[in-house]
């Protein structure tokens, strides 16, 4: 129990309290309540249309509950942006934009109004493109890389600040074998003491870095939004090990989990 | 050829000095301002605004000329409706973009036609053409001052917030995350080049204006490595244009904002010629290799 003890004095990194969200008349996220602490690595599954990307836009402050609310590290989102890393699904990419490599993990450093001392940054957006392996591509221009190259990119922008808190969208979307062991090899290194949060629509399998397994799914009272509900995992043998190069583990919607209990999964673990 | 460098030289005929420099001047705002405009894919939004400017310009000539509003200069009128369709372009992007394209092109018409309408009950002759094709020839010591003026304050606002610029640009929604307060950004874009436009429809008119913001910096993207590459090469490009416009407007008595738009678009059209030809090249020997 004292590793139980230890993890509930760790600081709650991300609270959704009774949150409601809709976009005009129709509702999307209905009494979301949920939290893990610092260090936690959470997967967010959920079919696509389930709100997901809501639920990040309201974590990354992009968006504000009607009802409840949403702290991350206590306070609001806005309030602590530069604490977090973020790698968005997919960007609006337009590809005659002329940017370097080196820019664009440049911009994980971006302050608000002040300008950045390049020559300073330059060490630490090449200490991020090593954690992805892209060192060798820091002058090479964005648009002429592959998908997958791209996102590892995106990720090396997301670490280049060394964030408290990681939020991933989707991140093995359109990325190629060697660079998903690249990401999770990534995660591998930096779990434990960074939060990170995965948000995926396998609802099937997550990786063996999981520690907890949040679910969207339409429970509304009305029977439109959805909700959160946890699941119990359980190691996937049979279930060949792909990109993780370790076990997989397998989601059991079967199984619910009391609401915002952050022990209850441990205690089964145990 | 000879002719042109005579006149430069000419203290008779200081017009001809003045508008060298404002071809130089502008091509500093053309370059800046027209490669934002390019990356951030809103041509359409500063189009509509340089043609609203008729709308103002026409009030401002009826008001002056009836009295009503005696000796209010023409730029004046053209700067309210610049900033006001501005406004109203900004703000139907951002609240209601499945309207922007009604809204940017009844803007772009109406625009126009209450210039024509005000100007045809202006007492006297006024000629809409001057207004909406320029004429870098007329320009006066007092506009290149206020080019000037703008000119110092785009490049320093460029220099200041260049990655919350190119940020903005690129990903949006990212920028929001590290805190840029991307509408304002996009408010100060809009508002700078309301005003920019206004300015530069004196040297090659508010027909061609979007041109010249387009044109330099779409030939320097091709080859340019990042969004400062392109806004320097898109301000060479555009001073080699407008000065090349200039001299062989005034050599073969031709319109220059016309003469400059022309030879803009040439190049543009050479270089991405070029480019193609390049890439099927690249292509084809790839595929050769395999």
């Amino acid at each position: 129990m004292s590793a139980l003890i230890r993890h509930q004095q760790r600081p709650v990194a991300l609270r959704f309290h009774d949150v409601f969200f809709s976009y005009g008349a129709v509702d999307v996220l209905e009494s979301i309540n949920f939290h893990f602490h610092e260090g936690d690595f959470i997967v967010l599954v959920g079919p696509n249309g389930a709100g997901k990307s809501t639920l990040l836009k309201l974590t990354l402050g992009l968006e504000t509950p009607q009802r409840g609310s949403v702290s991350v590290f206590g306070k609001p989102p806005r309030d602590v942006l530069e604490i977090i890393g973020y790698v968005p699904q997919h960007i609006h990419y337009d590809s005659s934009f002329p940017i370097s490599v080196n820019e664009v993990v440049g911009m994980g450093l971006l302050h608000p109004s002040s300008r950045r001392n390049k020559r300073k940054m330059q060490h630490t957006i090449e200490e991020a493109l090593a954690k992805v392996d892209l060192i060798d591509l820091v002058d090479r221009s964005y648009s002429a890389l592959s998908g997958g190259q791209r996102r590892r990119v995106l990720v090396a922008r997301a670490l280049v600040s060394d964030p408290r808190f990681l939020i991933l969208d989707e991140p093995t979307a359109n990325m190629d074998v060697e660079s998903e062991q690249m990401l999770f090899k990534t995660l591998g290194s930096i779990k434990g003491t960074t939060t990170i949060l995965v948000v995926t629509h396998d609802m099937e399998f997550v990786s063996s870095l999981t520690d907890r397994v949040l679910c969207l799914s339409n429970k509304g009272n009305k029977g439109q939004a959805c909700t959160i509900v946890q699941h119990r995992t359980e190691p996937a043998y049979d279930v060949h090990a792909g990109f993780t190069q370790k076990e997989v583990l397998k989601v059991l919607h079967d199984t619910t989990l009391p609401g915002d209990d952050c022990l209850a999964q441990e205690v089964l673990h145990d | 050829m000879t002719d042109f460098f005579a006149a430069l030289t000419n203290p008779s005929i200081p017009f001809v000095r003045n508008a060298l420099i404002a071809a130089i001047l502008s091509a500093i705002l053309f370059g800046v301002l027209g490669a934002i405009v390019t990356v951030r894919r809103i041509a359409g939004l500063a189009g509509a605004i340089s043609h609203a400017v008729l709308g103002g310009i026409g009030l401002a000539l009826y008001l002056a000329a009836t009295g009503l509003v005696p000796n209010l200069p023409p730029i004046a009128g053209a700067i309210v409706f610049a900033i006001l369709a501005a406004a109203v372009i900004g703000l139907v992007s951002l609240k209601a973009k499945q309207r922007e394209d009604t809204v940017i092109n009844a803007i772009w018409a109406i625009g126009m036609s209450v210039g024509v309408l005000f100007m045809a009950k202006t007492p006297g002759y006024t000629d809409p053409s001057a207004y909406l094709f320029g004429n870098i020839l007329l320009i006066s010591t007092r506009d290149l001052v206020l080019l000037g003026i703008l000119d110092v304050i785009v490049v320093i606002l460029a220099w200041r917030f260049y990655y919350q610029i190119e940020a903005s640009a690129f990903d949006e929604e990212y920028a929001k995350v590290r805190g840029i307060h991307t509408n304002l950004v996009f408010f100060i874009i809009l508002a700078i080049v309301a005003i920019a436009v206004v300015l530069l429809q004196t040297f090659v008119g508010i027909v061609m204006v979007i041109a010249m913001l387009t044109l330099p910096s779409g030939t320097a993207g091709y080859t340019a490595k990042n969004l400062a590459g392109m806004m320097i090469g898109g301000g060479v490009y555009a001073s080699l244009f407008s000065v090349s416009g200039l001299v062989a407007g005034w050599t073969f008595d031709l319109p220059v904002g016309a003469m400059v738009v022309v030879i803009a678009g040439a190049v543009f059209i050479i270089a991405a010629l070029i480019r193609i030809i390049k890439r099927r090249n690249s292509v084809n020997s790839r595929e050769v290799s395999v």
